[in-house]
This record gives C-alpha cells, sequence and structure tokens, in this order.
C-alpha cells in the first residue's frame, strides 16, 4: 500500500472520529424528538443533522386544523398556534425551519418560553420561491436559534394572508414515510456509484505508484459521505449515526480533498511553487474553520460572530481554492496544450458549480426538493464520470509513454554496451596488430641480424642474448594472439572455430566435436570476431563448470540467418545462474551489435545448450 | 640465387636482406613492401625464391600465394610469419606455399629452409610440425558418426514419425524456420540427400540410441 495513501486515509479517519465524537455532542435525535411525539399535521423542519424531519404536532393544533375540510389538503385563512414542549440537553441547531405547509402565510413567530418568560422570540417572513415537482410554493423561513440544555415550550404563530391549500402529504405520515424512502433509494444509487469508483481508484491506487491515485481515492471516499448524507436518509435508515458528518460541515474536507488531489494531480509544489503555498494557506484556513465549527457548542452572541466570520472565510476559501486549481488547471493546459488538462479544468469547474451551489443550499438560498432532481448530487456524478475517466486515459498514456521511453532506453542502453564491446575490440585488434607487426617485427629483425654478430660474442653471452629474444618474441606472439587472433582475418570463421575447438580440447577434458554443416564464409569481419570470441567464452565456460563429457560446437548458415549451437551433456546449471552469471552479459552485450538473440535451456545432469541466432544485415 | 621478399615492414625487410646479401649463393635480393609490388617483380622477373609474409594490408599472404602459384606455378614460396596458429598454417599450405617459417625463428634457420627449399621443395620448421601434429592428433575424437545435438534428435525423431515440419513446429514449440534448418543440418552432417536418405542412415546408424 502507498504510504501516502494509508497516512491520508488515517488522517481522515481520525478527523472523522473526532468530528463525530463532536456531533453527539452537538445533538441527539431522539432527545429532541421525544417530547414532540404527537402525530399528524407536520412540517418540514430542515436541521443540522438531519435534512428533513417530520417534527410532530401536538393534539391541539392537529385538533383545531382537523374540524377543518380535508381530502387531498385543506384551505384555511385562519390564524393559528402551534404550542411544542420541548426538551433536550445538549445542543440543538435548528437553522432553517421550512414551513412548506403553511405557505402562503404572511408572518411567523416563533417564542420560547420557560416558565411564565419569553426566552426568546422572532419574526420569520422571507417568502422564498420553491418550485417542487407538484406544487410551486413560497414559504417564509426562519432559523431558530436554540440554546443549549433548554427545556420549556416554542410557540409558533402563523398568520396566513388568504385562504392557504394545505397539501395532504405534507401532514399524512404515510406520504412522508414514502418520500423518505425514495430518497434513500436515491442516495444509495448515487453512494454505491461514487463507491465503484472509488474501489476502482483504490485498486489503481495499490497497483501503481502514482500518488495522485491515492488523494483521488481520498477524495472520492469524502465525496460519498458528503452524499450518502446528504440527505441523512440513508445512515438513519440503516440506524447509523452519520449526523456527524452532515454536509453543513463536511463539504469543507470533500473541498481540501479535491484541492489536495489538483495539488498532486498537477504537482503544483514542484511545477508552482508560489501557487501550491497559498493552495497550503487556504487549506489551512479551511481546516481552521472546520474544527472550529466542528468544536463549537454554545451559541454565545461572540462564538456566533465568529462562527459568522469564519463561515463567510469558509465560503470565501471554497472560492479562492476553485479558482486557483482552475487557474492551474488552465496553466497547465495552456503550458501543455494536452487535451486532458482541458477536461481536467471542465470537471473543476463542474466541481465549482456544484460547491456555489451546495453553498447556496447552506444559506438558505437554494433548496433541491427532490433528491435526483437537485444540482450538488449529479454534478458530482458528473464530475466524477469526467475526472476519472481523464485521470484513466492520463495514467494510461502515460504509462505507454513510459514503456515506450524504458523499451528505447533499454535498447539505446544495449546498443551503447554492444559499441563498447565493438570499441573494445577495435582498440584489441589495433593493438595486436601495432604488437605482432611493429614491435614484433622489429623483434624479428633484431634476432635475424644477431646470428649475425653471434660468433663475436662468448657461447654463454650469445645464448643469454638468445633467450631473452626468443622469450620476448613468444611473449608479443602470445599477448597478441589473445588480443586478436591472426585466422581472423586470414582464414575462414569455420577454420578459425575449428582451431578454437582444437586449443580446448585435452586428454583429460570432454571431447569437442565442431561441426558447419551449412556455410560459406560470406561473414563480415566484424560478425565472425563477435562468433568467435562467443564460442571462446561460451567453451571455456562449459569446460570450467559443465563437468561435460561431450561437447558439440556448431554453426551453420542459411541465408542472412546463422545458427551457432554449443552444447554439452554436463551437470547443467540453475535458472538464476543463467540470467547472471558466466560472462554471459559479455555475449548478449555482443549479441546486441550483431543483431542476435541467446537462448539457453539446461538441464540438471543431462547438460545445456546454448543457441543462438544471429541475423546477418541484408545485402 | 636471385630471391624475392614481400613484407610491409620495412625492418623485416632490413632485416633478411642483410642476412642474405652475405650468403655467396644469393646473386640478388629483391625487397617489396606490398603484395602487390611484389607481384609487379614476379610478373617482370625470374626469381628462384619467394620469402612471403601473411599479415599484410590490402592483399595478404595467402592470397598473393594463390596468384603466384598461377602465375608461376614452379616458383618456390616460403612463408614467413609471426603467426603460429594451425589455421593459417593449413591455409598457406592449401594455397601452395612450400614451406612455412616462423619469423621468430632466427637467421640460422631461414638459411636452412632456404637451403631445403631450394633441395627438397619443401620446409617446415619443427615449431609448425608441432603446431600441425597437435592439430592432427586423435584428440579430434571423431569417430565417423556425426553427434547429434538434442534438438536434431527430436526433430529427427518426428521426421521418422511422419509429422510434417509445421507439425514439428508445434509439437516442439518453434518456428517451422528453425525447423527447416534442423533438418537441412541433419541432411548436411549425415550426409542424406533427402528424408528417406535421413531416416535410411537413422536406422542405420542407430542415431536416435545414442
Amino acid at each position: 500500500m502507498p504510504s501516502s495513501l494509508s497516512k491520508i486515509i488515517l488522517t481522515y479517519t481520525f478527523l472523522l472520529l473526532c468530528f463525530n465524537l463532536q456531533a453527539k455532542n452537538i445533538v441527539s435525535l431522539d432527545k429532541f424528538e421525544s417530547p414532540l411525539n404527537v402525530a399528524s399535521c407536520a412540517m418540514y423542519v430542515d436541521t443540522i443533522l438531519d435534512f428533513e424531519k417530520v417534527i410532530h404536532l401536538p393534539d391541539e393544533a392537529f385538533s383545531k386544523i382537523k374540524k377543518r375540510d380535508f381530502g387531498k389538503g385543506f384551505m384555511s385563512d385562519r390564524e393559528f398556534w402551534i404550542k411544542l414542549p420541548i426538551s433536550y440537553s445538549g445542543n440543538v441547531d435548528v437553522k432553517r425551519v421550512l414551513t412548506s405547509s403553511f405557505s402562503k402565510i404572511d408572518t411567523i413567530t416563533y417564542y420560547l418560553t420557560r416558565g411564565d418568560s419569553i426566552f426568546q422570540h422572532k419574526i420569520g417572513g422571507n417568502s422564498i420561491s420553491h418550485l417542487n415537482n407538484d406544487y410551486n410554493y413560497s414559504y417564509p423561513l426562519f432559523d431558530l436559534s436554540l440554546p443549549p440544555n433548554f427545556s420549556g415550550t416554542l410557540y409558533i404563530h402563523l398568520k396566513p394572508k388568504s385562504f392557504v391549500f394545505f397539501p395532504m402529504e405534507f401532514w399524512e405520515p404515510k406520504a412522508l414515510a414514502f418520500k423518505s424512502l425514495n430518497k434513500q433509494f436515491e442516495e444509495g444509487i448515487i453512494t454505491g456509484i461514487l463507491s465503484l469508483f472509488f474501489l476502482s481508484v483504490l485498486v489503481f491506487a495499490f497497483i501503481f505508484k502514482e500518488e495522485y491515485f491515492s488523494f483521488y481515492a481520498v477524495y472520492l471516499f469524502t465525496l460519498i459521505i458528503f452524499l450518502s448524507n446528504y440527505h441523512g436518509s440513508l445512515w438513519s435508515r440503516l440506524g447509523i449515526e452519520m449526523s456527524g458528518l452532515h454536509n453543513v460541515m463536511f463539504d469543507q474536507i470533500v473541498g481540501i480533498s479535491f484541492v489536495l488531489f489538483n495539488r498532486s494531480f498537477f504537482k503544483t509544489k514542484e511545477k508552482y511553487p508560489k501557487a501550491d503555498k497559498l493552495l497550503l494557506l487556504f487549506i489551512l484556513i479551511e481546516l481552521i474553520s472546520f474544527f472550529f465549527q466542528a468544536s463549537i457548542d454554545t451559541l454565545s452572541p461572540i462564538l456566533i460572530s465568529i462562527k459568522t466570520v469564519i463561515d463567510s472565510m469558509n465560503i470565501l476559501g471554497t472560492f479562492v481554492l476553485n479558482i486557483f486549481v482552475l487557474t492551474i488547471a488552465y496553466r497547465a493546459y495552456k503550458e501543455n496544450k494536452l487535451t486532458r488538462y482541458l477536461w481536467i479544468f471542465f470537471s473543476i469547474l463542474i466541481f465549482f458549480v456544484g460547491a456555489i451551489f451546495n453553498n447556496l443550499y447552506l444559506m438558505g438560498i437554494y433548496n433541491p426538493g427532490h433528491f435526483l432532481n437537485s444540482i450538488v448530487p449529479s454534478l458530482i456524478i458528473m464530475e466524477t464520470v469526467v475526472l476519472f475517466g481523464v485521470i484513466a486515459i492520463d495514467y494510461f498514456e502515460i504509462q505507454s509513454k513510459k514503456n515506450k521511453v524504458d523499451m528505447a532506453l533499454a535498447l539505446e542502453k544495449q546498443k551503447a554496451l554492444g559499441n563498447l564491446v565493438r570499441g573494445a575490440e577495435q582498440e584489441r585488434e589495433r593493438l595486436a596488430s601495432e604488437l605482432h607487426d611493429g614491435v614484433g617485427g622489429i623483434l624479428v629483425a633484431l634476432k635475424m641480424q644477431f646470428g649475425q654478430f653471434k660468433s663475436n660474442l662468448s657461447a654463454e653471452e650469445s645464448n643469454r642474448f638468445k633467450n631473452l629474444l626468443d622469450l620476448s618474441t613468444k611473449e608479443i606472439k602470445n599477448i597478441s594472439y589473445n588480443l586478436m587472433p591472426g585466422s581472423i582475418s586470414l582464414t575462414s570463421l569455420t577454420e578459425s572455430l575449428e582451431q578454437l575447438c582444437q586449443l580446448y580440447r585435452t586428454k583429460d577434458g570432454p571431447t569437442i566435436e565442431f561441426y558447419a554443416p551449412n556455410w560459406n564464409d560470406n561473414v563480415s569481419k566484424e560478425h565472425k570476431l563477435g562468433i568467435y570470441r562467443i564460442v571462446q567464452e561460451l567453451l571455456k565456460n562449459t569446460i570450467e563448470h559443465s563437468e561435460a563429457k561431450d561437447v558439440i560446437v556448431q554453426i551453420s548458415k542459411y541465408g542472412q540467418r546463422i545458427h551457432l549451437i554449443v552444447e554439452d551433456n554436463g551437470i547443467g546449471f540453475e535458472e538464476s545462474k543463467i540470467q547472471t552469471g558466466l560472462g554471459l552479459n559479455n555475449i548478449r552485450n555482443r549479441l546486441s551489435y550483431l543483431n542476435g538473440k541467446l537462448e539457453i535451456e539446461s538441464y540438471p545432469n543431462r547438460g545445456t545448450t546454448f543457441n543462438i541466432v544471429i541475423n546477418l544485415p541484408n545485402e | 640465387m636471385n630471391i624475392l621478399i614481400i613484407d610491409d615492414h620495412k625492418v623485416v625487410l632490413d632485416g633478411i636482406s642483410t642476412i642474405l646479401n652475405k650468403q655467396r649463393n644469393v646473386d640478388s635480393v629483391t625487397a617489396a613492401n606490398s603484395g602487390q609490388e611484389g607481384l609487379n617483380h614476379i610478373e617482370k622477373d625470374d626469381f628462384d625464391l619467394l620469402l612471403l609474409d601473411i599479415n599484410m594490408p590490402n592483399i595478404n599472404g595467402i592470397e598473393v600465394c594463390q596468384r603466384v602459384k598461377k602465375l608461376k606455378p614452379t616458383l618456390p614460396i616460403l612463408a614467413l610469419s609471426m603467426h603460429h596458429e594451425p589455421a593459417i598454417i593449413q591455409k598457406m599450405i592449401k594455397a601452395g606455399a612450400n614451406g612455412y617459417l616462423l619469423k621468430d625463428s632466427g637467421s640460422d634457420e631461414l638459411l636452412t629452409a632456404i637451403k631445403s627449399i631450394s633441395e627438397k621443395g619443401e620446409y617446415f620448421s619443427e615449431s609448425v610440425g608441432k603446431s600441425m601434429f597437435k592439430s592432427w592428433s586423435g584428440l579430434t575424437a571423431y569417430t565417423g558418426t556425426p553427434k547429434l545435438t538434442r534438438r536434431e534428435k527430436e526433430v529427427l525423431s518426428h521426421i521418422i514419425n511422419e509429422k510434417t515440419t509445421e507439425e514439428i513446429g508445434k509439437i516442439l514449440h518453434i518456428q517451422e524456420t528453425t525447423v527447416t534448418t534442423h533438418r537441412q543440418n541433419l541432411l548436411s552432417k549425415l550426409g542424406a540427400r533427402n528424408t528417406a536418405g535421413l531416416v535410411r542412415i537413422a536406422m542405420e546408424l542407430n542415431l536416435l540410441d545414442q
């Protein structure tokens, strides 16, 4: 597992844990719900923890409505009071009470009372149009700013402008349950789709070493948490308390992971170090605001004002970060002219639009009614598809390019090695001829003339000189032979090879048979020398290591194809040694410039076959 | 006695000329610096002996030897070389040299060689003899029946079992061209002209039981 991925996941798990613990302090559904368990007329309350929550009204309010006409709903022009006894511990932050069911209501006032005193009151009434599938509503909106650990009564005063139609489904518990189920289903689908992407990216991250896969996996993970919790119905259905991860705060984490992913993908640290520092700064601000929001559990005026500041910083941060990342993507596109950067740019744009909508939603300006119709999840799915596609294509393109480059490099390396061998061989040849013809020639002349003068010397002196001369010519002959056998240029390759085999034949050694079943000597000197050296190396190895009784050396040529075999019936050798040792690298280097291939078959205790095929250049 | 020396090394030419010029039976010594120059001399003049170096640029001694044998078949040639490799000695003899003298043998042996060639028509120094003897000695262990490689035996057994080239390639996981190579190598090694001959010889020699 890439270490970066594990680190990131660990960090996030830790964050989520912290947040979840914190969230339990903030709110408890049950505590809020239990004192209000009187059925009937309903209204939507958008809480921090649950998007869609039915608060049941007390009998009193219900009975007032019940007297009216029913059918698919009822009309009313009367103003009435709803009395809600509430009692809870900890914190409840009911952000927006959307009284959809009381549309066209002129004003809503709520009073929070304890004993005889009115604790606080607020008048709502900002009308907002909202297009739903079935109805066009205009409803007032207000925030319930509830104090912590409260026990008392909530009075809500509703004052309709005219006759108001109260549709059945808003206060019919069955209809609500059905709607809720739909949302669970939708949340489930979207979470499922994202999870599939997430799993594929996770597999990528495991298999490939690219860092940005890990970041992308984390980003998708945060998206899943975010979306699966967008309405909260899925998790509450499953009985899992996920309210702490509600989008109000978690969108920051999504944003941060998105930016981190882009940072890794565009390698801003290396390529745009200045922008990278700013990015990190804004990530820090987002993180601070996240922790701050997560840790607020009282709503004192000071904290609320700080929270407002941080909220606006957060929104600002979201905008700035998105614009930053967009700029980076655009710059990368401008610099590299690769379409994939343009696609990334689009995906960021989609993300940006999604973030804007999400913020509008959080501010209460935009409220998606039906989940699948809602813009944010659709945008996220869109963004994921585009981004995933681009990353996958990008990755495979880079891989195939890398492979090509690797192959080219390997070829280049082998060529270079081949050239090295060739160069060394040319140098050896030059040295051999200098020694052999130059120094050797002088020694020969010296020796010839020495014969003429030796009568002037004593027998002992003349012998000593003669021995020295003999020794030096012998040395030079041996050195130059080892450097470059004269037979290579003076005789055919098969004659040289036969002579080579003869050199290795000893009384106690293996029999060495040389065959040239089909041969013409129409081969360059370079090839001759190369093949000679290869056979020399193989024979040397075979005799030193194989413990063979018989060795066959065979060379044949059909068209421009030389087939060389060196085979023994010795002990064979291990697979591992085949690849590395035994001077085979030398042979491979030679073969690389001779355009040849070496195949080795070795059987324990049965022997080894070296099969070499060399393709000669076409004439 | 008129002697021509062909050697691309001036020191050697000078050294040998000096020695030969001192000999009573030598009338003239002509020195040629390359094979071509030597051949020109031979075309123009008559010589009694040619001392021929082997390792020379452009036209090497072996080639010069072959050409001289065509121009003047009776001109005795004594090859002079630093090479003691049997392959080169054999090649020179095949090309028509009457003798082979290792250059580092010294002036005495040179004179002996010249004498021997002019009297007996041939000369091989002791060291050349040794070298050749080793090459021809019984160590080659040639039994008359060629040894087959593992692959050749496999291919042969499939041929005997009437498999086609294509089938053999598939069975042995090798290319058809490789099978053809093995088949032709077999024909050549066993001296057969066709598959029938191959099978017959293989049976006769019990090659597959080796």
